[in-house]
């Protein structure tokens, strides 16, 4: 076992990490307080290959593996998590369209989204009634001639007002799981309809909104896979998303820590720096072997993937540990920071209200237990 | 309230050497000149109660506005804080009883895989976790309550009930978000307010660590 970063992983982390102190990090208290859409960081983000990491570089991907976006992800998450999510939906949309996309569809849409064009790419797969559930999608796509017609609603859609490229989920047929399919939708397709941004606790400069598609219509080529296969495809890309999130919950935990230690040695207390209290020393050293943990969870699964080996089990155990430790740090954050913590001229309360939505988004921790249970039972034969 | 108030009770050193004894407690109009304060600030939670920083230049005070006698303020300080944490543990207590119930309603509503959330064991034992704590939490914060009306020394057990009303309120309320998903942390729902209110109930009126600093001395005395 081998814990050292290559020449490529020690690159992509340093180019994030340049990029997210001088250009995300600024602005992330702005981008939270106004609730403004990044736009104009996705294009610096492609420009430097941090929106297609694992993405060949034919379809101008930076084609640094697995590893790689791990550690571009902590990096830009630990500057502004609103930033980061849609870095990493984009990555998701370009690496699933790269699998299983047709010559055209890659060379089209991955390019697109890869080079910042697209401003970001979307995931449509929740839908009102169904978010972990996703056998039980409504969402349908009927053929007619030449065309795809697809009608339904969508939920929680992460940079749904701006992505130039979406992937999304509908039934082609009743049967279950078995009846979903996937297509590319570009976005301002007419039939496409953006609701209202949702009001959110947290990652408030990131774009979360409703979908509806009324008679939308997409060419026959915009089918994503095989009809049928879309399951399979949702499965793939939430096992590589909770990748993602596992990343960025490392990312603002990791920010939270470190604000920590800065404010603790400043802080007197009963006449000392409260760094000097055994109390506030044994909760630092706790937080840091936490995310310790977490960062080794993830990036296992990352290396896992990158090897193409099975890493579903790894993939949920990495989201759902390194989305409860980012929670607790960040709230152990807050605590060590007293009042300060709770108002917005210290980053700390912005750091909780951004990770409490990790255990959640890309499947539940609830999913996650459900998933690591299953391969448990599975790998006993029971 | 500060950026409302019209008078302040203000805590001062009149003479550092002597420590707490050396802290007095004024009665001060916010009319009185020499008095300062900045706009309220930004908080993540409770954000109908104002709150804010003042500064104080040269500022004149009558010696008829002293409270209490002068050396005495750390005394009153404390006597306002042990009635204060019981207060604040009640005040955790309603939050999360807020956020149990719509959790509990929440529940009965959302299908997963075909059945109402609340038929699955997980999300059961998690109510059943979240009404155990809210009612342990009651039960301490009523025993000081109840302590403090018969006139009887309360301080350590006014800190356990607001240590552990107030960390209750936090993992309650986180717990009710998780039940409600997605649709918890959308501002549409209470429950993300809920949270935010109560992270501040494990920060004022003396922080967690104080109440367990308070307790342990206690624990130590005897």
């Amino acid at each position: 076992m081998d814990f050292t970063l290559t020449e490529t992983q020690t690159l992509i982390r340093d180019t994030a990490r340049k990029v997210a102190r001088e250009v995300v990090a600024p602005q992330a208290r702005a981008v939270d307080r106004e609730e403004r859409f990044p736009k104009e960081v996705y294009t610096q983000l492609g420009e430097l290959g941090l929106l297609g990491v694992n993405v060949p570089e034919a379809y101008g991907g930076a084609e640094a593996g697995v590893v790689s976006y791990a550690l571009a992800m902590m990096e830009i998450s630990a500057a502004c998590a609103s930033t980061s999510v849609g870095m990493a939906v984009t990555n998701m949309a370009a690496e699933l369209i790269c699998t299983y996309g047709t010559e055209e569809q890659k060379k089209k849409h991955v390019t697109a989204l890869v080079s910042g064009r697209a401003v970001a790419g979307a995931f449509a797969l929740s839908e009102p009634h169904a978010g972990s559930d996703a056998g039980a999608l409504r969402t349908s796509a009927t053929r007619k001639g030449d065309r795809w017609v697809l009608n339904g609603a969508k939920q929680w859609i992460t940079s749904g007002a701006y992505a130039g490229v979406m992937v999304v989920w509908a039934r082609t047929s009743s049967e279950g799981n078995k009846g979903l399919s996937c297509f590319i939708v570009e976005g301002g397709t007419p039939g496409l309809i953006v609701g209202r941004a949702e009001d959110k606790m947290g990652l408030r400069g990131s774009n979360t909104v409703p979908l509806t598609f009324e008679s939308c219509e997409v060419p026959l080529e915009n089918l994503l896979g095989r009809e049928g296969d879309g399951f399979k495809l949702a499965m793939v890309a939430l096992d590589g998303g909770r990748i993602g999130i596992s990343a960025q919950a490392c990312g603002v935990a990791r920010a939270a820590l470190e604000a920590s230690v800065r404010y603790a040695k400043e802080r007197k207390a009963f006449g000392q720096p409260i760094a000097e209290f055994q109390g506030l020393r044994w909760m630092m050293a706790d937080m840091q072997t936490r995310l310790s943990a977490a960062e080794l969870l993830c990036l296992r699964a990352a290396q896992l993937k990158e090897a193409k080996r099975p890493f579903s089990r790894e993939a949920s155990m990495a989201k759902l540990f390194c989305s409860e430790t980012s929670n607790w740090v960040c709230d152990r954050a807050v605590q060590i920071h007293g009042g300060y913590g709770y108002i917005d001229e210290f980053p700390v309360e912005r750091y909780l209200r951004d990770a409490r939505v990790q255990t959640i988004y890309e499947g539940t921790s609830e999913i996650q237990r459900l998933v690591i249970a299953r391969e448990i039972f599975k790998a006993v034969g029971a | 309230m500060g950026p409302k108030a019209d008078a302040i009770v203000l805590f001062t050193m009149t003479d550092p050497a002597k420590g707490n004894k050396g802290i007095t407690a004024f009665l001060v109009p916010t009319s009185t000149p020499g008095f300062n304060r900045q706009p309220p600030d930004k908080k993540m939670g409770i954000n109908a109660a104002w709150s804010c920083t003042m500064y104080f230049e040269d500022m004149k005070v009558p010696a008829k506005n002293l409270l209490g006698k002068e050396g005495e303020g750390f005394k009153v300080a404390m006597s306002t804080l042990d009635g204060g944490r019981i207060g604040i543990a009640a005040q955790a207590i309603g939050i999360a009883r807020a956020a149990f119930e719509e959790a509990l309603a929440y529940s009965g509503e959302r299908k997963t895989f075909g059945k109402p959330i609340r038929d699955h064991q997980a999300i059961q034992f998690m109510l059943a976790d979240m009404a155990t704590e809210i009612d342990a939490a009651r039960l301490l914060t009523l025993r000081a309550a109840l302590m403090k009306d018969k006139g009887q020394r309360h301080s350590p057990e006014s800190a356990m009930a607001k240590l552990y009303a107030s960390e209750m309120a936090g993992r309650v309320t986180n717990k009710a978000l998780q039940i409600h998903g997605g649709m918890g942390y959308s501002k549409e729902m209470d429950v993300e307010r809920h949270v935010r209110d109560a992270r501040i109930t494990e920060i004022y009126e003396g922080t967690s660590e104080i109440q367990r600093i308070v307790i342990s001395a206690s624990l130590l005395k005897e």
